[in-house]
């Protein structure tokens, strides 16, 4: 573990894009967060908006179940590229049959496809999964070593000590205009793009495309790794209440579609060494001026006289 | 409206570039054909804005590019949809609709368009068949990723309109291009091609562009 200790914490929202709440759609994201025995994970799935999508939003939430539930069996050990993209196929397979358990138990019904083409209608017949499309985004983080996965669009930002901010994964050429891949699609895993890094950053941003989209340009978006980093180290209770405050005016001001973000960061310190000298100097401060504060009550008893306990009557003093 | 600070640099909203590709050649002179096309572009504005404004996320920027002999930016900077005021396009020369294409594509290379933006609009309107190399042109607009993601429609002017380029044009045998051949016809297909290709470009993920079916013209044709 190389003196280090897990000290991630994990913050995050979701909210409803503007364009959502005017057309009567519902948040299609969801987002969860979980601790393993030697990591912690947080997930972000951006629902498809697209009408031929329709449950789009129950695709995100099976997502983000699936893949905490594998995320948490993550062992001590650094895993391989080829670990996290096991669990990738796992997560992608066992989210088919979960979509397909949820379609058999409550079938496409007409009212859902009456707004379809024939083509559209067609497609779901043969493939009714594709109601459920959804992206992925997932990071576990442990000590010494973070694991990054994602499938289509969607940001992930690893932001340094300083506040630089970098995408740790390669982009994906698929991912062009409006277009992006999904757990839809068979064997979606194949898609997947994983790395295991050795690094580990101050701060961990996962968003779905909406936050990203709000900005000018992208070193625009890259700003808020920093930003984030000092918000979240002086004041992470107040990041936690505002986030949904701050995600609802960027969907106003930018993409006016659904956002999520999910924030790991480090607790200061982050070494076992640190650690140990952020408790210990102020603890020996405080048993020095313990100690300090004794002795003087002690000096200060034995050569001060008792005060009269009330008054009285002068004593007569015999003098030698 | 809360002033704070918010995390990041400046914010935007996505732009929608739509860019019309006017035939400006001289048989739109003929029969009042180009002062038609000029009204029906002006007519068709406030359901362009009434489509951008369902679309909260949405910048609409427009140009346009005519084309007779040679092809030329008539609109060459983008306008915001609210800021527009359409200024009349003339008409006279040949129909160089491939040259269109060609600086079409130019606009729409990644680095003119930015990796934020949204899948352009280009809706072409023509009366004739191209005298130009049509083929060279598309082949460079259908180079570019933005011109391939690009909502692509058409609206032929009459019975002389080129409709095999025009559909060729479109790139889906599906959707026909479907002639305007009197002025009520061409400001209802303008308006409803246009706000049909902006709600199609705005909304994310779209497979399968629909636009809204166009009625045949039952009206007695005068072009």
């Amino acid at each position: 573990m190389n003196g280090m200790e897990t000290a991630w914490q994990v913050l995050g929202a979701s909210v409803r894009g503007k364009a959502h709440v005017l057309n009567g759609a519902p948040n299609q994201d969801a987002w969860g967060s979980a601790s393993g025995p030697s990591c912690v994970c947080a997930v972000l799935a951006d629902g498809h908006g697209n009408k031929l999508h329709f449950r789009s939003a129950q695709g995100a939430r099976l997502a983000v179940e699936e893949t905490i539930s594998q995320f948490r069996k993550i062992g001590g050990e650094q895993p391989t590229d080829a670990d996290i993209l096991s669990l990738g196929r796992l997560i992608s397979e066992n989210w088919m049959a979960r979509v397909l358990a949820d379609l058999k138990e409550q079938p496409v019904a007409g009212e859902e496809v009456a707004s379809l083409d024939p083509e559209a209608r067609a497609l779901l017949e043969r493939q009714p999964e594709v109601a459920y499309g959804s992206t992925l985004l997932a990071v576990a983080a442990a000590a010494d070593w973070v694991a990054y996965l994602q499938l289509g669009d969607g940001d992930i930002l690893a932001v340094e000590d300083g506040g630089a901010a970098r995408r740790p994964l390669p982009p994906d050429p698929q991912l062009s205009g409006n277009r992006t891949t999904s757990l839809c699609q068979a064997e979606a895993w194949k898609q997947m793009r994983v790395l295991v890094e050795p690094a580990t950053p101050a701060l961990i941003a996962l968003s779905t495309d909406g936050y990203a989209n709000c900005f000018a340009g992208d070193d625009d978006f890259l700003q808020i790794g920093g930003d984030y980093l000092q918000m979240a180290r002086q004041e992470p209770g107040k990041l936690a209440d505002t986030l949904p405050g701050i995600l609802t005016e960027a969907t106003e001001q930018g993409s006016g579609d659904d956002i999520s973000l999910a924030l790991m960061y480090r607790a200061i310190p982050q070494s076992r060494d640190a650690r140990r000298a952020m408790w210990f100097w102020p603890a020996l401060v405080t048993l020095f001026c313990a100690l300090l504060l004794a002795a003087g009550l002690v000096i200060h008893s034995r050569h001060k006289a008792p005060a009269p306990r009330s008054p009285g009557p002068a004593r007569a003093v015999r003098v030698p | 409206m809360n002033n704070r600070k918010l995390p990041g640099g400046a914010m935007t909203k996505r732009p929608l570039h739509f860019i019309f590709l006017l035939d400006a050649s001289g048989s739109m002179i003929a029969d009042g054909k180009i002062e038609a096309l000029n009204h029906a572009i002006r007519e068709a504005i406030p359901a362009m804005r009434e489509a951008a404004a369902k679309n909260p996320g949405v910048q609409l920027l427009v140009r346009a590019i005519t084309f007779s002999t040679g092809a030329r930016w008539h609109l060459a900077e983008p306008v915001g949809i609210d800021t527009l005021h359409w200024s009349d396009v003339a008409a006279g020369g040949e129909t160089h609709m491939g040259k269109a294409l060609e600086l079409a594509a130019e606009a729409l290379t990644e680095e003119h368009m930015g990796a934020r933006a949204l899948p352009p609009v280009l809706i072409l309107i023509s009366d004739g068949r191209p005298n130009d190399d049509f083929n060279s042109g598309l082949a460079k607009l259908m180079a570019e990723p933005w011109g391939q993601a690009a909502v692509r429609e058409a609206i032929p002017i009459g019975s002389d309109a080129g409709l095999k380029y025009l559909q060729r044009f479109i790139g889906d045998d599906e959707r026909k291009p479907v002639p305007a051949n009197r002025p009520e016809a061409l400001v209802e297909r303008i308006r409803v091609v246009s706000t049909a290709a902006i709600q199609i470009a705005s909304e994310p993920l779209k497979r399968n562009p629909e636009p809204e079916e166009p009625a045949e013209d039952a009206g007695e044709s005068i072009w």
